[in-house]
């Protein structure tokens, strides 16, 4: 209990840090959402006019003490440009973002693990030199790429899939699963090759350990070995590089969901900063930051599980 | 830079083999003039766009990319037509007196706004004060019109179908900027469900994902066929590539001109104007580049030529001064303009004091790939003049704020838009406008200019534009460079896809054809 209050503690002044931070580089940038808004043909007065009514010409310190004393009552504001409230515009395009993400852990998870200690069982064999060449090629190949080439072959030569077809959740459910699937293929590829060779070298240098051996001589079957009590140890660091990845995973998902067109979070983030629209991009800063320290933190607390010397 | 390099290659490569191997599966298209077939009335269709709106309220949007999607929903008291005409829209006739001073509209009977209310002389005034910032309470948001805003000194209802502007100064140019939109006076939704008079009228929206209109069924001129159209939104047109292959939108404007060639087995590519003076713009007001010696040098040194042939297949109108020659009679076709002569300008640098060469930057909005592009072109073009040019990409906003606004920069690639009156292309030379971001003296311009503007004899005002343009020319105030070629893919499906002198998408004159 006192470690998740201390946990949390962390993740509030993280967060606190983060939007600060976030905050003073857009007052360091040349552009503001007032010469955003106007564009060309303004003249200085009307800037000024408009700078005043979105409270931009006041100092950056008051501008962030109002902005974090609304975000805490959970009031993030008003979108410059689209005139809505902040809240609305991102929970709208939460689900898509969310979904990717998670579905591309799914992906990295169930398909690194088998592949991972497939081979294991004879370093340096035709298999083991298979699953290396093959996962180099993974690490290698950008997910913007892969992308492209997957609507390529599924939708445009296989028709298996609906080139530009997302929907939102409300409108069509499955439809919404099934169309996000190839974007996690592409976000989840690179991600798993990471993570099987990570998982084969873990269990390689697992199986050199005396405890394996002496399972061995106790008769263990090698695939008794490996499941029981190899796989344990190698569970502790894997779940660190777990919740590493997850942060890699929501970059992936940025530039993946331009090659698909998926209206997400980050083309959101994108046109926001192009926009200088302030509260949105404070609003999903901070919701990536959270997320990030709350997935280490669960790395942690399942550390924990796992391993009960670490306390 | 070299990873993002190789990628695009490899990519292209790729592309251009997997496009190979799906050339000869298509079937059914039947080539032909697709404005010939005969129209096919209703139907729904994709049109992409690569900018999101900044606003649905026409009176505070401001990107030329939300304007030609409003232009379906919204009108003014005139409306261009695809000749740079301005016709009778809200306004049923109208009448400029002889001084030029005074504009009187009579409105049209029985125009509805889509939420069905009749369009009163109490709305157009509204309309024409908001956009001109002479309401009482004027909503900072909202982009006052400086043309509007100075012009207008009055505008007043005299009965029920009659509206009057009276004017500061005598203006005969005013008609473009009356093409602003009516819009309900006790209306305060705008921006969040729009009402117009136009033939479309407004579904739905949803930020970076679509715009939908549907037909306005009760429209005084002649309906669209169209019963629906959504403009679906797109990061860029790379990005709508891969939807343009499998044949999911109907109508893309803004192709490169590789990405036309790769489409056009699937697609008509249709070719029009940007309806843009692209230049390579100089800070005349600091060095190097205000020594009229450099200015001219670079004039010889860049070979506009070679850019359209790289960029766009040898396409686009090359220009050789501040005015877009899509105002025919106010175009000064007796311009040589300067030749490409890599000697020339290194004598002239030479003159200037430069012979050992030079270093500058120049300053690119990077959203605009085509201007990046132009950019580059120029770079490698200005090394055979001992010239090193450095591109230094930006941000639009960036750019906005410290070239356009700020001045801070020694030259920049980009394109400007104007409204359909000669002065809104050439006003901004002015030495005392607030928009000559070029620095650009001269005295006999600004009489000029304020002669031209004042002239009520059409002769006389197209004498004066004439001349403007030779003065920015002999002053070298920029290396202008073209009017670009745009490319655009329609569906062959569908015709009577037009373009116009202004940056529009006319969705009522496209249909299925039969």
């Amino acid at each position: 209990m006192k470690f998740i209050l201390k946990r949390i503690g962390t993740l509030i002044i993280t967060l606190v840090i983060i939007s600060f931070l976030s905050f003073l580089a857009f007052s360091f940038i040349p552009g503001d959402a007032a010469v955003a808004n106007l564009g060309m043909d303004a003249d200085e007065a009307a800037v000024e006019a408009l700078r005043e009514e979105l409270g931009l010409n006041r100092p950056v310190v008051v501008q962030y003490g109002d902005w974090l004393l609304s975000a805490l009552q959970g009031d993030f504001g008003e979108s410059t440009q689209y005139h809505l409230p902040v809240s609305e515009l991102v929970a709208k395009r939460l689900p898509a973002t969310v979904t990717l993400a998670l579905y591309s852990m799914v992906l990295i998870c169930v398909i690194s693990f088998p592949l991972g200690m497939l081979g294991t069982n004879k370093p340096g064999g035709a298999v083991d030199t298979a699953m290396t060449v093959l996962s180099q090629i993974g690490m290698a190949v950008p997910q913007f790429f892969l992308g492209i080439l997957l609507t390529f072959f599924f939708g445009i030569v296989l028709n298996w899939f609906t080139v530009g077809g997302y929907v939102s959740p409300q409108e069509d459910m499955a439809g919404f699963l099934s169309f996000l699937i190839l974007p996690a293929v592409a976000v989840a590829v690179p991600k798993c090759a990471t993570m099987t060779r990570y998982i084969r070298n873990a269990v390689v240098a697992q199986k050199k350990m005396d405890y394996v051996r002496t399972a061995r001589g106790k008769g263990n079957s090698e695939k008794r070995i490996l499941l029981n009590h190899v796989l344990i140890n190698v569970m502790m660091p894997v779940v660190t590089m777990l919740a590493m990845m997850a942060a890699d995973v929501l970059a992936g998902s940025i530039v993946v969901e331009q090659v698909f067109n998926i209206p997400g979070l980050g083309r959101l983030l994108i046109t926001s900063i192009s926009n200088r629209d302030y509260p949105v991009v404070q609003a999903i800063v901070v919701y990536i930051a959270s997320t990030v320290v709350i997935m280490n933190t669960i790395a942690d607390i399942l550390y924990q599980k796992l391993d009960p010397r670490v306390r | 830079m070299k990873r993002k390099l190789f990628l695009a290659l490899l990519m292209f490569s790729v592309m251009t083999a997997l496009c190979a191997c799906n050339g000869g599966t298509d079937k059914g298209d039947t080539p032909g003039d697709i404005s010939s077939g005969t129209p096919a009335a209703g139907g729904e269709i994709v049109v992409g766009i690569t900018q999101d709106l900044d606003s649905l309220d026409p009176h505070i949007a401001v990107a030329a990319g939300t304007d030609e999607v409003l232009f379906n929903i919204f009108e003014g008291l005139v409306k261009p037509d695809k000749d740079g005409n301005f016709v009778e829209a809200v306004a049923e006739k109208y009448v400029i007196s002889e001084d030029a001073m005074t504009y009187t509209f009579t409105l049209r009977e029985n125009v509805k706004f889509h939420n069905g209310d009749t369009v009163t002389v109490d709305d157009v005034v509204y309309s024409l004060k908001r956009c001109a910032g002479l309401l009482d309470v004027q909503d900072p948001n909202v982009l006052v019109d400086s043309a509007l805003s100075r012009s207008i000194k009055e505008v007043v209802a005299t009965d029920d179908r009659t509206v009057v502007l009276y004017l500061n100064a005598a203006n005969t140019e005013l008609l473009p900027y009356l093409s602003c939109a009516i819009i309900p006076c006790d209306y305060d939704n705008q921006a969040k469900s729009p009402v117009g008079t136009g033939p479309f009228k407004f579904v739905s929206y949803s930020p970076l994902e679509s715009f939908v209109v549907e037909k306005n069924a009760d429209y005084y001129g002649t309906p669209a066929y169209l019963d629906k159209v959504t403009f679906k939104i797109y990061a860029s047109s790379d990005a709508a590539f891969l939807e343009l292959m499998a044949g999911k939108i109907h109508i893309f404007p803004y192709l490169t001109d590789e990405q036309a060639t790769q489409l056009s087995q699937k697609y008509t590519i249709e070719v029009g104007t940007m309806n843009l003076v692209q230049a390579l713009f100089l800070n005349n007001g600091a060095a190097p580049f205000n020594n009229v010696k450099v200015r001219q040098a670079f004039c010889h040194a860049v070979n506009r030529q070679e850019i359209l042939d790289m960029l766009s297949g040898g396409r686009g109108t090359l220009i050789n001064s501040g005015m877009t020659p899509g105002l025919a009679s106010y175009y000064n076709n007796s311009i040589a303009g300067y030749e490409y002569n890599a000697e020339k300008a290194k004598q002239l640098l030479a003159e200037a004091g430069y012979a050992n060469g030079l270093e500058i930057t120049i300053t690119v909005p990077s959203n605009y790939q085509y201007h990046m592009d132009t950019a580059q072109v120029i770079v490698e073009q200005l090394k055979k003049v001992g010239v090193t040019a450095k591109i230094e990409p930006v941000e639009w906003a960036t750019w906005l704020s410290d070239v356009y606004k700020g001045r801070e920069y020694q030259a920049t690639v980009v394109g400007l838009d104007f409204n359909l009156a000669p002065s809104d292309v050439v006003k901004r030379y002015q030495s005392t406008a607030s928009n000559n971001f070029m620095n650009y003296v001269n005295e006999s311009y600004d009489t000029t200019f304020a002669k031209a503007l004042a002239a009520i004899n059409e002769q006389e005002k197209q004498d004066a534009y004439k001349e403007l343009q030779k003065l920015l020319y002999e002053d070298a105030a920029s290396v202008y460079i073209q009017d670009p070629a745009l490319l655009t893919a329609v569906s062959k499906e569908l015709g009577g896809y037009t373009f116009y002198p202004v940056y529009v998408q006319d969705m009522s004159l496209v249909y299925y054809v039969k």
